[in-house]
């Protein structure tokens, strides 16, 4: 009986120091929990649309004309961002009505469709499934918000 | 009028139990508002997978596109599902010049804080005050939720229109999502209650 009752002991210390270990913050009310996004080495960057404004935004007066990146500014951010849910980056973060989008080329041979708004969130589609969801509050570079 | 059961549940043949006690996030003492939501997703199973990730976050009640209604959350939890709350000064013309010069520095953050000073209904309603209703729908390739069915509406509505009652939540605190924090604008955008 002893016996069983440290192997359960052991088998849920296990657990939780693999939880612990997976790389993941442990996220707040504001901020969402970042996992390593995973995404392979990046070998080329393609800028297709900067300074863009979502048709969304429907006041005329909100302008996105700031908000343009480099290729420098987003490989660092799709190297540094981290992977948020879904449900967390519809609901927790903030939304941005300005975008830059474009093509990454990974060394992998993957290719995928980034996108990044001026509040540092943004995501990566690889082929048809659903998106990589990133969040990047480490990139500080001039084109993005502080939130 | 509903029957709310000692755990924060509603007891009703329309109110299907699915709770999910990994998205709760500690006791809501006070409810001064209801928030609007669309999931971003195609079906109510996705979204109820995802509330058993023990990190996850969710609303109180999810509505299928058929119109069923799951209760995802007590009545007596708050969830995380609204995010940094706008200044509501703004959308009401009301703001002081000591509120007008701080707006002019962007800070989501540092505007939240200064929401959650106030007591609602001087601010939206936020996580610690407001029942979330997420109503299943995706987000299409140019960015838009699809529209909000008809059957999803009436059951929105006499959802709300219970939940008002029972808790006595005014008409004027039930908000889309997008109108109390920074949301893509057209969330629950054709949600009627």
């Amino acid at each position: 009986m002893v016996g069983r009752w440290w192997i359960a002991a052991a088998l849920g210390l296990a657990a939780s120091l693999a939880q612990a270990n997976d790389g993941c913050s442990a996220g707040s009310e504001f901020e969402p929990r970042l996992c390593p996004s995973g995404l392979p080495a990046i070998k080329q960057v393609i800028i297709q649309q900067n300074g863009m404004k979502s048709a969304q935004e429907t006041n005329p007066a909100v302008r996105c004309d700031d908000f343009k990146l480099s290729v420098r500014q987003v490989r660092q951010f799709l190297t540094q961002a981290g992977e948020v849910d879904k449900q967390d980056a519809l609901h927790q973060l903030d939304w941005s009505p300005c975008y830059a989008s474009g093509e990454v080329r990974f060394k992998d041979g993957r290719v995928g469709l980034w996108q990044i708004s001026q509040l540092r969130q943004g995501s990566v589609r690889l082929g048809e499934g659903e998106p990589v969801y990133l969040y990047c509050p480490a990139c500080r570079a001039r084109p993005f918000k502080q939130p | 009028m509903l029957l709310i059961d000692k755990e924060g549940m509603v007891v009703n043949p329309r109110v299907h139990a699915a709770r999910a006690t990994s998205i709760e996030r500690g006791q809501m003492k006070l409810v001064s508002g209801i928030i609007v939501h669309q999931t971003g997703g195609s079906t109510a199973q996705s979204s109820l997978s995802s509330y058993k990730n023990p990190s996850a976050n969710g609303a109180h009640f999810l509505i299928e596109k058929e119109g069923t209604i799951y209760q995802t959350a007590s009545l007596s939890q708050q969830t995380w599902h609204v995010g940094k709350l706008k200044a509501r000064c703004l959308l009401e013309n009301r703001c002081t010049p000591v509120e007008i010069k701080a707006l002019k520095t962007f800070s989501p953050t540092a505007e939240n804080k200064r929401e959650m000073a106030k007591q609602a209904p001087a601010r939206f309603p936020a996580n610690q005050d407001s029942i979330g209703i997420e109503l299943v729908g995706e987000a299409q390739a140019n960015g838009s939720y699809v529209a909000v069915t008809a059957a999803q509406n009436d059951s929105l509505k006499w959802l709300v229109a219970e939940l008002s009652q029972t808790l006595g939540i005014a008409t004027t605190e039930v908000f889309r999502h997008p109108d109390v924090s920074r949301k893509n604008p057209s969330e629950a955008s054709t949600a009627a209650w």
